[in-house]
């Protein structure tokens, strides 16, 4: 292991300079040829309590980042910092994680309880009659009816589902919950429902929550901070009502603009387009990874080192526009 | 937001036919209802789309708006069948026309073209983009290796596809999510169709992707003045991309009005409540979130589909079946209490 890294006071992670490669494989003997760079250079600091958003388009790393502090991936370079140790078991026990996709995450073969029990069992932290009462002590904090105890996952809605998810994810009293995308199949409706639901579990147990999202509006209701990705680094990190009110970097702003809103004026013909697809990580743009597709680019963006510039609470990555050098 | 700030409708002779106007519409779709054997999971819809239009139908999963869309293409599939209520496209009555004699009048693919939500699944994998363009095209008429190619080429640089030339010869495969829904448009678009239904055509893309995405549909759609049908489930696309919206709620249309009544006016109590769920942005605010969830085609409650989560609902709409009709300030909606619901103070 590396060496451990002073953490702030208040933080429950902190990341230095994470970054997660995968091997490209080619030829008979499966050579590695190269490295995608999923995350590069990722840092910055959870702290106990707060919702912490990663936004970004697909591909730009932010569910590699997730899976990373749950320890599913493994760091290249750079250091994850867990307050309490980062060993895989307490890890397994602490940091909990619900998917986008409620039904492909649950076992279609097991019943509601044992689903919700699976990590009370593996742990051995209740057994017998006091771990039913603790399921169904879950089953009502996410306001399902007890009846679901013996039911399976296909005979619940997509909402219950998500219920039922998140109730595993609690069992275990983590501290630390990853949500990737945990509201983004779901109706508007039922969305609402699910937030407010992880809103006010949040204020009853102090949770700590990773919230990966690619919706900004849902993001600005839901989340304190907010980090922007983009083809796996960091472009702008701040209080979600600072960065999203007045974005610095101009992809923040691209991205933004882009986000429809619910307002008959807002037609389609008056939004700015980018032009074309995000690049592949397999084979990033030199120097700042956005000027391929940014509208106010120049010559010597192609030099540009990245890095994270202060301005006030807020870290922008570097940028010639901003007069960065 | 100013309540009530919406422009009267003007009166009309069949609610269902939007504002009367001399043109008819191109897809007038009158009291549909869809069976799958002992389910209905479509009773009521009533919606109509003009040449130069974009009618937005937008409702929760369930609702039954992807069946509608089936059922004006004829791909309900084994088990599907229209129960009841017409389906008229340019003035021919089609909801009861065998597969063949679809086929013979070249109604889904030559009439009306189709953009699925998942280009990936829409296009065959084992044709270029060139062959299934070709297919496309050769419905118009246009035969010829040569004509077909730079016609195809055309097409594809029309939707802004890079190299449309080497495009042709590309795989879906080979595309990117984005381009292989330009190409799909193009596919679409090809036979000049009238109509030009988009089912969820942006939900798998990328905002940055979704704006490049919509922006096409919408500037095709006025130079070509083809009726559109966005169905949706998104606020956003609606607001960006719709003249009229059709509300549906478990397999009914519950309210028709224009983008800016429905967005800005909503009188339905589930147009208010679906609009009052989303989120606003605000930081740490609670969003008002409608109990329960859509009720599925076995289990229908009586009367008024929506009074068990409606906050409106009074005892009589557990009896009564609303019917959807113009209310005296113009909207066209399914509610028994239409009258007395006041415009919307937001």
């Amino acid at each position: 292991m590396t060496p451990e890294i002073a953490m702030p006071d208040g933080a429950l992670f902190s990341l230095r300079d994470v970054s997660v490669r995968y091997p490209i494989r080619r030829g008979f003997f499966q050579r590695v040829v190269g490295h995608v760079g999923a995350v590069e250079q990722v840092s910055f600091d959870l702290m106990r309590g707060e919702t912490l958003a990663l936004v970004g388009e697909s591909g730009c790393g932010k569910s590699t980042l997730g899976r990373a502090m749950l320890r599913l991936e493994d760091v290249s370079e750079g250091t994850i910092t867990a307050d309490g140790g980062m060993s895989r078991r307490e890890i397994a026990r602490r940091v909990q994680v619900v998917f986008q996709d409620p039904l492909g995450s649950l076992d279609p073969r097991w019943r509601i309880g044992d689903l919700i029990g699976e990590g009370l069992d593996v742990h051995g932290i209740v057994r017998g009659a006091a771990r039913d009462a603790r399921v169904r002590e879950l089953l009502s904090q996410v306001e399902l009816p007890t009846s679901a105890f013996y039911k399976f996952p296909h005979q619940l809605s997509g909402g219950q589902q998500q219920r039922v998810a998140i109730a595993r994810a609690l069992a275990m009293r983590p501290e630390l919950i990853v949500l990737d995308e945990a509201t983004s199949a779901l109706d508007v409706s039922v969305q609402a429902q699910i937030l407010n639901l992880l809103k006010d579990l949040q204020a009853e147990y102090n949770l700590t929550y990773l919230f990966i999202s690619h919706d900004l509006t849902v993001v600005g209701q839901f989340a304190d901070r907010v980090a922007v990705m983009y083809v796996g680094r960091i472009m702008e990190t701040g209080s979600t009502t600072e960065v999203l009110a007045s974005p610095r970097h101009p992809y923040t702003r691209a991205l933004l603009a882009s986000s429809l809103k619910v307002d008959p004026d807002a037609r389609i013909e008056t939004i700015p387009l980018l032009t074309g697809d995000v690049p592949s990580p397999r084979n990033p743009p030199s120097g700042c990874r956005f000027r391929t597709r940014c509208p106010l680019a120049q010559p010597d963006c192609a030099s540009l080192t990245h890095r994270m510039v202060m301005t006030g609470s807020r870290e922008t990555a570097a940028c010639r526009a901003n007069n960065d050098h | 937001m100013t309540p009530g700030s919406a422009t009267p409708m003007t009166a009309m002779s069949a609610p269902s036919y939007g504002q009367g106007s001399a043109e008819p519409p191109v897809l007038a779709v009158q009291a549909l209802a869809v069976r799958y054997g002992e389910m209905e999971v479509c009773s009521d819809v009533s919606l109509s789309v003009r040449r130069g239009e974009a009618l937005a139908l937008i409702g929760e999963s369930g609702s039954g708006k992807s069946v509608t869309v089936l059922a004006v293409t004829g791909l309900l599939g084994r088990g599907g069948a229209i129960s009841r209520g017409s389906v008229v496209l340019d003035g021919e009555e089609i909801s009861r026309l065998p597969e063949t004699e679809r086929r013979r009048r070249g109604l889904f693919g030559r009439r009306i073209g189709v953009i699925f939500q998942n280009p990936s699944r829409a296009l065959d994998p084992v044709f270029t983009i060139g062959q299934q363009l070709n297919e496309a095209l050769s419905l118009t008429g246009l035969k010829g290796g040569t004509a077909l190619r730079s016609k195809g080429a055309e097409w594809l640089r029309h939707v802004g596809l890079p190299d449309p030339e080497e495009a042709l010869d590309r795989y879906p495969h080979q595309l990117s999510g984005g381009q292989r829904q330009r190409a799909m448009i193009a596919i679409a678009l090809a036979s000049e169709p009238e109509l030009l239904i988009a089912d969820e055509p942006t939900t798998a893309l990328d905002v940055t992707i979704q704006a490049q995405v919509l922006n096409l549909i919408r500037r095709l759609q006025s130079e070509l003045n083809l009726a559109l049908i966005i169905v949706t489930h998104d606020f956003g696309v609606v607001a960006a991309m719709a003249d009229r919206v059709s509300v549906m709620y478990a397999g009914e249309v519950v309210e028709t009005g224009s983008v800016t009544e429905i967005i800005r006016d909503p009188r339905h109590p589930y147009t208010r409540a679906l609009l009052g769920s989303l989120p606003t942005g605000q930081p740490g605010a609670r969003i008002e979130a409608l109990p329960g969830s859509v009720p599925s085609a076995g289990t229908m409650p009586t009367g008024c589909r929506f009074h068990p989560r409606c906050p409106a609902a009074v005892a009589e709409c557990a009896s009564e079946e609303p019917r959807l009709e113009a209310a005296s300030y113009g909207r066209i909606l399914r509610c028994l209490r239409a009258e007395e619901l006041a415009a919307y103070d937001a």
